[in-house]
């Protein structure tokens, strides 16, 4: 277990919980079903919550061994594993902790 | 000022987004339907001024502009509010937004009324589906002078 860093939330995707402005540490742990992650994709930062855990089935397809499937909270303004698939661990950077 | 503020001025935090392009969640086909109707009556027009040389260029230049925000509008939405989930519920939705694509070429490179007219019927068929995305009923009318049908939600 270490500290990813401090971030800052930017969007409404995962409102209530993560509004915008709102800062949260985010910190390597092993990711579980419900958790709200920040995921890294092509040089973009998302938050996302885990919808999905390698080996269970989504939408009846079996997620392959080391991916995930993300969704933001919000799904009518939020990109996540509908539209990009699902996610590598090692694009998830850890876990997030809502500061304030 | 709080201890998170305070934190950010000496050491800005990461930004994480949570949203899309721009999280606005405002989409409506509507520009696109109101496009496609123009061009129609534009194709009406040409048919009735052909020997107006000026009327023409001026109609062909409006077809020629309201196809385009056409296509560019129903990419939008096609691109950024459908997701593969819709596709359950609308399982023609990439062949309805080809057609769109194809009919409003055809729009622009002919000014015949009948390729118009298939424009304004996929994009209504894209106006369905869309609403339908979000359980809203759809009802149809006839308010402009095209005279052809428009496909509008129905919220009460």
């Amino acid at each position: 277990m270490f500290v990813i860093g401090r971030f800052r939330v930017k969007g409404s995707s995962m409102e209530p919980l993560y509004p915008a402005g709102s800062f949260m540490l985010c910190i390597a742990l092993p990711v579980r079903k419900g958790d709200v992650v920040i995921v890294e994709k092509n040089g973009r930062r998302m938050l996302k919550r885990v919808q999905g855990l390698p080996g269970t089935r989504i939408n009846g397809k079996i997620l392959s061994k080391g991916y995930y499937y993300v969704l933001g909270d919000n799904p009518d303004s939020s990109t996540d594993s509908r539209s990009f698939g699902a996610v590598h661990r090692k694009e998830i950077l850890g876990k997030v902790f809502r500061l304030t | 000022m709080n201890l998170m503020k305070v934190l950010d001025m000496i050491k800005p935090a990461g930004l994480v987004y949570a949203h899309c392009d721009i999280p606005c969640g405002i989409y409506d086909p509507h520009a696109a339907q109101m496009a496609a109707q123009t061009v129609l009556r534009m194709s009406k027009f040409i048919q009735e001024k052909k020997s107006d040389a000026h009327a023409v260029a001026r109609l062909v230049a409006v077809k020629e502009e309201h196809a385009e925000i056409c296509k560019h509008e129903i990419r939008v939405i096609w691109g950024d509010y459908f997701k593969p989930e819709h596709l359950q519920k609308s399982p023609s939705l990439h062949e309805t937004v080809w057609k769109i694509m194809k009919a409003a070429s055809k729009a622009r490179q002919e000014s015949d009324v009948a390729s118009a007219e298939q424009l304004v019927d996929a994009v209504n068929v894209f106006a369905e589906m869309f609403w339908g995305s979000k359980g809203v009923r759809t009802y149809k009318a006839k308010p402009y002078p095209t005279e052809k049908e428009i496909v509008l939600p129905k919220f009460v």
